[in-house]
């Protein structure tokens, strides 16, 4: 297979370290070229792995047997840009460091904001359904993505979706390839539809005693009479680690105009205390939140619980060796460890979700005790359904997404 | 053509929902017999109306068992002939199925049945500070399940986004009687997005029986402005302008001449009547800033040589303003007897293109056609006036329509922004995708609808069969 790969595509193929499970990785710096790679995947029997920047290889199951790795990293080009209509197309191996340069100089930006993100790329972004502190202002990536092309099983391009912000001419297909770790194929092409850079941003910092402080805290944040941009609970290992006071720590961002974002922080100083931050400390504290659920760690999950669970719920892991930074408005907790988590620790957390609405995911290696998407859904079977018809051969590995069998 | 259903099938179906849960007499029917796209009427073989989840589920079991097509129904205010019934079936009505079953405010969702009326969430969530934001023009009348199922829009979907960005989750009934729950109030559930592809789906998939939606802290503020043009072009110029300077309202509205004659005349808000295009746009948020923005905006549409600019300056005049908008396709009955109303989308940039390609258009076939828009996001609305007894003006009617919609995609638009494509957009579907994008589309509709019954012949003719029934011109000219 390497020297077939080698024949067709010359400089754009490496042949890994053996053990990796890889027979080959094609760089090719066309679409029709990527269109090819899985052409022949499939033609010849193999697995194909969408790979980026491999931010978060270890977020996904492992693949079965040899696969062949396409690296979307050659393919970064600026399809189309329209500063007037607030779209953008980006070929999926762009990285969103560069995307978010380009936007800048028309002033304008992707209300996407995952760790990595210098590194990552559009496609790896959205494979992992990756995401930041606003998506609780501007919701994650489904919200943001108006269109996509990818590339079928055959190595045929197909388009959903469009480039105009609304749109409800046919299914959404693409909905269903963010988060799908590239089971249903790569993600060839994305559109976007984008903001203005805010004219202002502004955060409070607090440091309550105890969840149920938090927990009012955040609470009556988000009842009052501010709308903040995001909401962020750190626990104190994770606040030490960024140079904060080492105690649970709420951070309550704005981004809005001047006006606003100083009149937010005022009032949320007066009815919950805490310390406002400069603009330049809210923009350093800020890439910090960013970053913060990001790097690679020995172990780490996801969870998906409601917002009002929250705190207890980081209150209660502060007995595992755990750094912890929860988009609280969402109910999005992640926590990483430094070293491996015992099982014990493992049924602890499980434990815990069993008690709560909502699921839990695991980054890294999977102990036996947790799945690692968690407690399988009603739905998985709609889902494996729609995969097993989109890729009948199982060319994308499908194992990737944990399903059993 | 209703068929008569088989007494089997009917006996079926009373079993569950009892006699009062069922409409099979011709004459009741009649009221069925179309939705808000009254250029084709047909009628349903029968109206099954379920008064629970459970229910609907037993009903859907039933007509797998007898391999009957269904047609799930809300209100009946797709625009798009969503509801028709096109080769006979059994509508599905949630109209019992309006139960509010559960309000967070804390996590900001509810639980609600799919026959909720859009503007009844709102209502029950309003005094708590929130709202759910996606404000159809028909949110009195239309449901939660029917907003679901085309991916409702409004004039508020510059800042708030879709229904998509508001649905948290789904019961979903299978056409085999299954029942699945999709996504659910906490967020990123695993395995794929299916609440995502479920919203717009536009029945294919099934019945929609539960949503959970998203709820919206509410503005503490608003300015309203309207500005006078003398000319579209002045108009939609100034969109773009206050686009590129950063600004993002949560509206802007526009309405042309002849729709601002309509209104004037049945509401008698004070509308100039010799403007070209009044602009209705605005900004919510906090007190603090927000005069500073208005002020950009008043400046901008100066600079685009408005007339005046005019500012609702109480609650009352905001209520005023918005309700002659959300109504004026109600007062559009007055122009004439029958009205078929467009959703094509444009580039915002091409706005100005698209609304000369429809004078144009207008001339050519020699019709009166009315623009009222969602002109922030380029959502385009032109009302074709017509009377639907001359079957030669309505021929005229679907062309000059047909040739609106290729343009909108000609200029890198879409067919369709809110309305869905119901059976009035199979073809203008085509020239957005390939064989193969519809290929996949398909594929995917086959996962849930194996057998083809959820509502066929929309999104996609389904068959080479249907085609001489889906013309509706055809039925038009009746």
């Amino acid at each position: 297979m390497l020297d077939l790969l080698r024949r067709q595509f010359d400089d754009q193929v490496t042949a890994p370290s053996n053990g990796t499970g890889v027979a080959a990785v094609v760089r090719p710096r066309e679409l029709a070229a990527a269109g090819e790679v899985v052409r022949l995947a499939r033609e010849h029997g193999h697995r194909l792995v969408t790979v980026g920047a491999r931010t978060k290889q270890a977020w996904a199951a492992p693949g079965r047997g040899p696969a062949i790795e396409l690296d979307m990293c050659g393919l970064s080009r600026v399809v189309e840009y329209s500063p007037e209509d607030m779209t953008i197309t980006v070929e999926a191996g762009m990285t969103l460091g560069s995307l978010t340069a380009v936007l800048a100089r028309n002033h304008q930006r992707l209300t996407l904001d995952p760790p990595n993100g210098d590194r990552a790329t559009v496609g790896g972004v959205l494979a992992a359904n990756d995401s930041g502190p606003v998506r609780f202002a501007y919701g994650t990536a489904r919200d943001i993505v108006i269109g996509m092309s990818m590339i079928e099983p055959d190595g045929g391009l197909v388009r959903s979706g469009g480039k105009v912000v609304k749109n409800v001419a046919g299914y959404d297909l693409h909905k269903l390839y963010i988060g799908s770790f590239g089971t249903l194929g790569p993600i060839a092409t994305v559109t976007f539809k984008l903001r203005p850079q805010p004219e202002a941003r502004g955060m409070v910092v607090l440091t309550p005693r105890d969840a149920v402080e938090a927990e009012d805290m955040i609470a009556g944040a988000l009842a009052g009479d501010t709308r903040p941009t995001f909401v962020e609970l750190l626990n104190g290992r994770m606040a030490g680690r960024l140079k904060l006071l080492g105690r649970t720590t709420l951070v309550i961002g704005f981004e809005e105009n001047a006006d606003a974002v100083s009149w937010q922080c005022s009032a949320i100083v007066k009815a919950l205390g805490g310390v406002p931050l400069s603009e330049t400390h809210s923009a350093a504290l800020y890439d910090q939140l960013r970053q913060a659920a990001g790097g690679e760690a020995p172990a780490g999950f996801k969870a998906s619980l409601l917002s009002s669970e929250v705190c207890g719920f980081v209150e209660r892991l502060d007995r595992l060796p755990l750094r912890i930074i929860a988009r609280a408005g969402n109910g999005v907790v992640h926590g990483l460890a430094d070293e491996p988590l015992h099982d014990s620790e493992w049924t602890v957390l499980e434990g815990m979700m069993a008690d709560l609405e909502g699921s839990l995911q695991v980054r890294g290696p999977v102990p036996a005790v947790a799945p690692r998407f968690g407690r399988p859904r009603g739905d998985a079977f709609l889902s494996q359904a729609i995969q097993r018809r989109f890729d009948p051969l199982a060319t994308f590995a499908p194992e990737r997404m944990g399903w059993p069998g | 053509m209703a068929v008569e259903l088989g007494s089997d099938l009917k006996a079926d179906l009373e079993a569950v929902v009892g006699p009062r849960g069922m409409i099979s007499s011709p004459e009741e029917l009649l009221v069925y017999e179309c939705d808000g796209y009254t250029i084709a009427k047909s009628v349903p073989d029968a109206v099954v109306l379920p008064d629970s989840t459970r229910q609907a589920a037993e009903v859907m079991k039933v007509l797998h068992a007898h391999g009957v097509p269904f047609i799930p129904r809300g209100a009946g205010t797709s625009l798009a002939g969503g509801c028709l019934p096109v080769g006979g079936g059994v509508f599905i009505s949630t109209s019992r199925m309006k139960r509010i079953l559960e309000i967070d405010t804390r996590n900001r969702y509810a639980r609600v049945e799919a026959g909720v009326v859009n503007l009844h969430v709102t209502q029950a969530t309003h005094t708590c500070g929130l709202h759910y934001a996606p404000d159809p023009s028909s949110q009195m009348a239309c449901t939660i399940g029917g907003n679901v199922g085309t991916n409702a829009g409004g004039p508020h979907t510059l800042k708030y986004g879709v229904t998509v960005n508001h649905t948290l989750g789904a019961t979903l009934i299978l056409p085999d009687g299954r029942i699945v729950e999709v996504g659910g109030p906490t967020e990123d559930p695993a395995g794929y997005d299916l609440t995502g592809v479920l919203v717009g789906s536009e029945g294919t998939f099934g019945l929609i029986a539960e949503v959970t939606v998203r709820l919206t802290r509410n503005p503490t503020t608003y300015r309203t402005l309207l500005g006078v043009f003398e000319s579209v072009e002045d108009a939609t110029r100034t969109v773009g302008d206050v686009i590129a300077a950063g600004i993002v309202p949560s509206a802007m509205e526009m309405m042309d001449r002849l729709i601002i004659r309509a209104v004037e005349e049945k509401f008698q808000f004070g509308f100039p009547l010799d403007a070209e295009a009044v602009l209705i746009i605005e900004l919510d948020g906090l007190e603090a800033g927000i005069d500073r923005l208005a002020e950009r905006v008043v400046e901008i549409c100066r600079q685009n040589k408005s007339r005046e600019v005019r500012r609702a300056a109480t609650d009352e005049q905001r209520t005023a303003l918005w309700k002659c908008r959300k109504r004026a396709f109600g007062a559009i009955g007055r122009l004439a007897p029958s009205y078929c109303t467009q959703d094509g989308v444009v580039p915002r940039a091409k706005l100005p293109d698209i609304l000369r390609f429809i004078q144009a258009t207008a001339k050519k076939y020699d019709l009166t056609i009315a623009n009222v828009f969602h002109a922030g996001d380029g959502n385009i609305h032109p009302v074709l006036l017509f009377d639907e007894r001359d079957a030669e003006q309505t021929r005229r009617v679907l062309l000059a329509s047909a040739e609106i919609l290729a343009e909108c995609v000609r200029l890198g638009g879409s067919v369709s922004g809110e309305h869905g494509i119901g059976v009035e957009k199979l073809e203008p579907l085509k020239l957005m995708f390939s064989e193969r994008d519809l290929a996949a589309q398909r594929r995917l509709r086959e996962v849930f609808d194996p057998q083809l019954r959820a509502n066929p012949y929309k999104i996609y003719a389904t068959g080479a069969a249907c085609v001489e029934v889906l013309k509706p011109m055809r039925q038009a000219a009746l």
